[in-house]
């Protein structure tokens, strides 16, 4: 009888799993599959980057796989690139959590004859890095809105990024400290960069810290979408807060913060739909050997025509666009597109 | 023989088949065919030899610091700070090798630092030992991973992987078989030998079963933890330094979670966390069912949620067999 139940119980087990599974995915019918992984999982920004890979492939009559690591440190998505190396995907785009951790593992991906392209963030070992913007564009624009929302007289500032590991951020930092070295920002006075994780209620944390330690403080500078939410928020909530949030966010999440007499003047972005959509053809660009060395350009399948730049972390990269204004303006159209 | 308690006083073990099926290893082995087997029929490519490597490596710097946590259970005690360990070695082993530039002092400051914290949570329990080893590992546990964050800011160490032999620690193989496995079998067969078949074992047995009763037989109870919690920090430092190799650099965050993966590996080989029950062959088939069937699934493309979903649900539902298994029991009698 125990026997029975034994052998029952793990029966029963095993089924159960295999119901709740999927079904498996069928490389071996011919089509190749793609797949993009992501920083974290329930990232806005990052779905819509998704959705733009997911089109692409889809034109491209390619299978698309999305994966999202557990938590944001770089052995999960270690552990993503193994699990997809060994499904035998033919193209893997990720936006890399670390700038060197993922070396190995991307590595041995390509020797397995797998295309390893980053986007968003960049990392060691990647073939070609799908850069949103260039760096210097973007630390451009975020230095002059701080100044512009510090005003003549200048003043404090803090930073509020996401890890204290992610290439793309860290790369857009240092090249905002370098800028304001110049003259014509010396009454800005960068006072703490802090790091919210790109989580919510740390980010929420950090800014409410910002807040009691820097009581003259007067623009915060959030360059990603997760953090400038979250300081928003914080400023609108406070009552009689007059710190102005500068950075780069997404329309419809903020559009109720964004115009000219409320929290956030204006912000910038890119179009995240574009990027994703972009390190797809690349993937399959790279595949079909169409990508010369540096200072080359050529056409994809998505019919642009792209110069191919010398990288920073990776090997190469590609610039998809200049960054964007949000305003108050444009804000209420761009909030309906992503 | 049963008392009117319920319990068998017979100290002759009995060795019917009818025992050997309800015996807690053999129902993990039938678990752990049920993963493959549903793991191949999911997927044609989880027979890979190669890639099945690559992701067995993923876990075993997580499983290294099982087999030691399976010590710490089996007295009846609790290590929540191997994580903090863990994270603190691999910070001193990144600080000191970006300090000096050699990467063997730098094993050797990992090594060091994760017998210190082993030792410093030994000294605190058998020093006071009326305060739960769970509280002052917990707190312990926040420490270490506090100073790691104190030494390295929101910064991280790097450059590690820029020395072949030692990034060959973590991806260097023998044919397809990793390095990691090679050392892995080693240690599983020296603990458990250790376990089962020594004096030193059977101590930790008698500890687990019953404290009092084993100090009053001679055992020096104190300074068996002491030796075991000891023991498990060195083993921290060790897996650190394989943890190192994977990722070439270093942040305050690495090593997250790790206290709780290795206990549930060893609870659910069976090692309860009431002490004194267990064995390590359960403990080690347990560490393939969990690091498996996450593969399993992340080949099928389950997020990271979903998974974590089913493993508690297949721990829960193991633990709680025993259980199932006495009510069916008492009700079988009940209706005698």
């Amino acid at each position: 009888m125990k026997k029975l139940i034994a052998l029952l119980l793990v029966l029963v087990m095993a089924v159960s799993l295999v119901a709740c599974a999927p079904a498996a995915n069928n490389n071996d019918a011919g089509k190749a599959t793609y797949a993009i992984v992501c920083k974290d999982a329930s990232n806005p920004y990052m779905a819509r980057m998704v959705s733009g890979f997911k089109d692409a492939c889809k034109a491209l009559g390619i299978e698309a796989i999305e994966k999202s690591p557990e938590t944001t440190s770089a052995d999960d998505q270690i552990t993503i690139i193994n699990e997809l190396v060994a499904q035998g995907v033919k193209g893997i785009a990720i936006a890399a959590n670390d700038a060197a951790a993922l070396k190995g593992a991307i590595e041995a991906a390509k020797q397995q004859g797998v295309v390893v392209v980053t986007l968003d963030s960049d990392t060691e070992g990647s073939q070609m890095f799908v850069n949103q913007a260039g760096v210097k564009e973007v630390a451009q624009v975020l230095v002059d809105s701080v100044a512009d929302m510090c005003g003549e007289d200048g003043g404090e500032f803090a930073i509020l990024s996401a890890s204290s590991t992610a290439t793309n951020q860290n790369a857009w930092i240092a090249a905002m400290e370098e800028i304001l070295k110049d003259s014509k920002y010396a009454n800005l006075k960068l006072v703490e960069t802090v790091y919210g994780d790109d989580e919510s209620q740390k980010s929420t944390d950090e800014m409410q810290n910002l807040m009691t330690k820097y009581p003259n403080l007067e623009c915060v500078c959030c360059p990603t979408t997760v953090g400038i939410l979250a300081a928003a928020k914080v400023v609108a909530d406070t009552a009689d807060c007059k710190i102005k949030v500068a950075g780069l966010g997404l329309p419809s999440e903020m559009k109720d913060y964004v115009g000219d007499d409320k929290v956030c003047p204006y912000m910038y972005l890119w179009n995240p739909i574009d990027v994703g959509n972009c390190a797809a053809y690349m993937i399959k660009a790279l595949a079909d050997g169409k990508v010369g060395a540096e200072g080359t350009s050529f056409t994809a399948d998505n019919t642009k025509t792209y110069e191919v730049l010398k990288g920073d972390t990776a090997a190469t990269q590609i610039i998809v666009g200049p960054p964007f204004a949000f305003t108050g303006e444009n804000i209420a159209d761009w909030a309906n597109v992503y | 023989m049963a008392t009117k308690s319920g319990r068998t006083i017979s100290s002759v073990k009995s060795r019917s088949i009818k025992d050997l099926v309800v015996r807690w290893e053999f129902l993990l082995v039938l678990i752990f065919l049920g993963v493959n087997v549903m793991n191949i029929c999911l997927s044609p490519n989880y027979l890979n030899a190669y890639s099945l490597f690559t992701n067995i490596n993923n876990f075993l710097v997580k499983a290294y610091i099982a087999l030691p946590m399976a010590y710490i259970l089996l007295l009846g005690d609790i290590d929540l700070s191997v994580g903090g360990n863990v994270c603190l070695s691999a910070t001193m082993l990144g600080i000191v090798f970006n300090e000096t530039g050699s990467i063997w002092l730098g094993i050797a400051a990992a090594l060091a630092t994760g017998t210190l914290c082993g030792a410093l949570n030994g000294l605190i329990l058998t020093k006071f030992t009326e305060l739960a080893p769970m509280i002052v590992t917990l707190a312990t546990n926040i420490i270490y991973r506090g100073l790691s964050e104190r030494i390295l800011g929101d910064g991280a160490t790097a450059g590690m992987s820029k020395i072949d032999w030692f990034f060959n620690l973590y991806y260097g193989r023998v044919g397809v078989v990793p390095y990691m496995f090679i050392i892995f079998c080693v240690l599983a067969v020296v603990f458990g030998l250790v376990m089962h078949k020594t004096v030193f074992g059977r101590q930790m047995y008698a500890i687990g079963e019953n404290k009092k009763a084993a100090a009053y037989a001679g055992v020096k109870v104190e300074k068996i933890r002491m030796t075991v919690f000891t023991l498990t920090g060195l083993v921290c430092g060790f897996a650190s330094v394989f943890y190192c190799a994977n990722l070439g650099s270093v942040k305050s965050n690495v090593a997250e979670g790790f206290e709780l993966e290795a206990i549930s590996m060893c609870v659910l080989g069976g090692i309860s966390t009431a002490g004194g029950k267990g064995t390590m062959v359960g403990a080690v088939i347990a560490i393939f069912i969990i690091g498996l069937l996450r593969y399993g699934l992340g080949l099928i493309n389950l997020s990271g949620q979903t998974i974590r979903i089913i493993l508690g649900a297949l721990l829960i539902a193991v633990v709680l067999y025993p259980t199932i298994q006495e009510a069916i029991k008492n009700r079988k009698k009940a209706a005698k």
